[in-house]
């Protein structure tokens, strides 16, 4: 025992050793990776989602286009009014933009495909779902007006993004 | 001449350049995962829409929100929360009224002959449509199962809810009513499940869920909106 408790009472506390805090602060790193995703565009419209209880996710590797609808920004009202209006990618666009907006995104969904196999890229631009999100103030009117555009753009797969809950 | 070592590298900002990476992934990115509700759009028709098969008035639940975000329930205006229990009764027609929609038991004969028909398409189907043709297949038998399972309560409904809009309501009314008569549909097969399976929809496998999808089909047509 004398090893132990030889003499020396002065003995310091040793150091807490922080060497696997890059090991932890990593693991968080991952985690946020995977669980997130890299936000698409600056948001031009303000948009309050409705909330609603029935909901459903779609699947991970679901191709998709976004298109917000909502009040411009305040810093854009200047240019655009204070009238809903339509944003796409990330500009606040015209209604007959509709139809070129899900051209090019069905075509960028394709060219993701290209090289390895075709056909399935052009399935998968098929399968596209369109995500509405829009602010619960709007008048049905411009909604349909959209959803209309849809239809004509042959983009027939709708979701509507809500807040879940009661 | 003594060895000397050479020298550790000090690990010790690490953890803040990991740090720093993790701030970054954090301000730059959003949960991938958004709650929504999905909705199939009808295709376009060149012509104006000719009505093919004609619906039974019977069989029409109308819905309708008006520009005061009122709603209004085969004409008569209601409190949007008492929609689902009004459109579960409508839709279950449990007193067999004869103004609300008509459902007939389904057949054991009729289920079965599907199945059958539905394998020898999948026998002659081509190696591209063998995919659906076996899905549809799945579909069929999935049917039969569930027609054992739930007996007569299995009925084929004839209704149709009919949801319109006026082009002055609000978007926000518009999805309440939506999620109301999905509501409507889930506390149908939520009551049939507990009483035939003895537990709720939540705790459901997937395949139940399908067979329930199935007693209770969902059938909502959206007309185009209204001045």
């Amino acid at each position: 025992m004398s090893k132990f408790d030889g003499g020396n009472k002065k003995r310091e506390e040793p150091a807490i050793s922080t060497a696997s805090l890059p090991d932890i602060v990593f693991m968080l790193l991952f985690f946020f990776m995977v669980a997130t995703k890299a936000k698409d565009n600056e948001a031009s419209v303000m948009v309050a989602l409705p909330t609603a209880t029935e909901t459903g996710k779609l699947e991970d590797k679901t191709p998709t286009a976004y298109i917000q609808l909502g009040v411009p920004v305040k810093s854009l009202q200047k240019i655009y009014g204070d009238k809903t209006s339509i944003q796409l990618n990330d500009a606040i666009k015209e209604k007959k933009d509709i139809r070129m907006f899900l051209d090019e995104k069905r075509a960028s969904i394709k060219s993701n495909y290209s090289d390895v196999a075709p056909e399935i890229g052009a399935s998968k631009a098929k399968q596209m779902v369109v995500c509405l999100k829009v602010d619960k103030k709007t008048k049905l009117g411009i909604v349909s007006e959209v959803k209309e555009e849809l239809r004509d753009g042959s983009a027939l797969k709708v979701n509507y993004i809500v807040n879940e809950g009661k | 001449m003594p060895k000397r070592q050479a020298p550790e590298v000090n690990a010790g900002s690490m953890a803040d350049i990991a740090f720093l990476l993790l701030i970054f992934f954090l301000v730059t990115s959003e949960m991938s995962k958004e709650a929504g509700k999905f909705q199939l759009l009808p295709e376009k028709t060149d012509e104006k829409q000719e009505i093919t098969d004609k619906v039974k008035e019977r069989n029409v639940i109308e819905v309708l929100v008006n520009d005061d975000n009122k709603v209004l329930f085969e004409a008569k205006l209601v409190n949007i929360e008492e929609i689902p229990s009004l459109v579960k009764e409508m839709i279950l027609n449990a007193a067999d009224k004869e103004d609300w929609p008509e459902s007939r038991p389904v057949s054991m004969e009729e289920v079965t002959s599907i199945v059958a028909k539905n394998k020898k398409a999948l026998e002659n189907a081509s190696e591209a449509k063998a995919k659906s043709a076996e899905k549809k297949l799945r579909k069929s038998e999935l049917r039969v199962k569930a027609l054992e399972i739930f007996g007569e309560d299995f009925k084929k409904s004839s209704h149709v809810v009919n949801m319109q809009a006026t082009q002055g309501a609000s978007y926000e009314t518009y999805i309440a009513l939506k999620d109301k008569l999905d509501q409507a549909y889930t506390s149908l097969r939520d009551d049939l499940a507990k009483r035939k399976l003895g537990r709720g929809w939540e705790d459901l496998t997937l395949e139940e869920k399908a067979m329930l999808k199935m007693v209770y089909k969902e059938n909502i047509s959206e007309s185009p909106v209204v001045q």
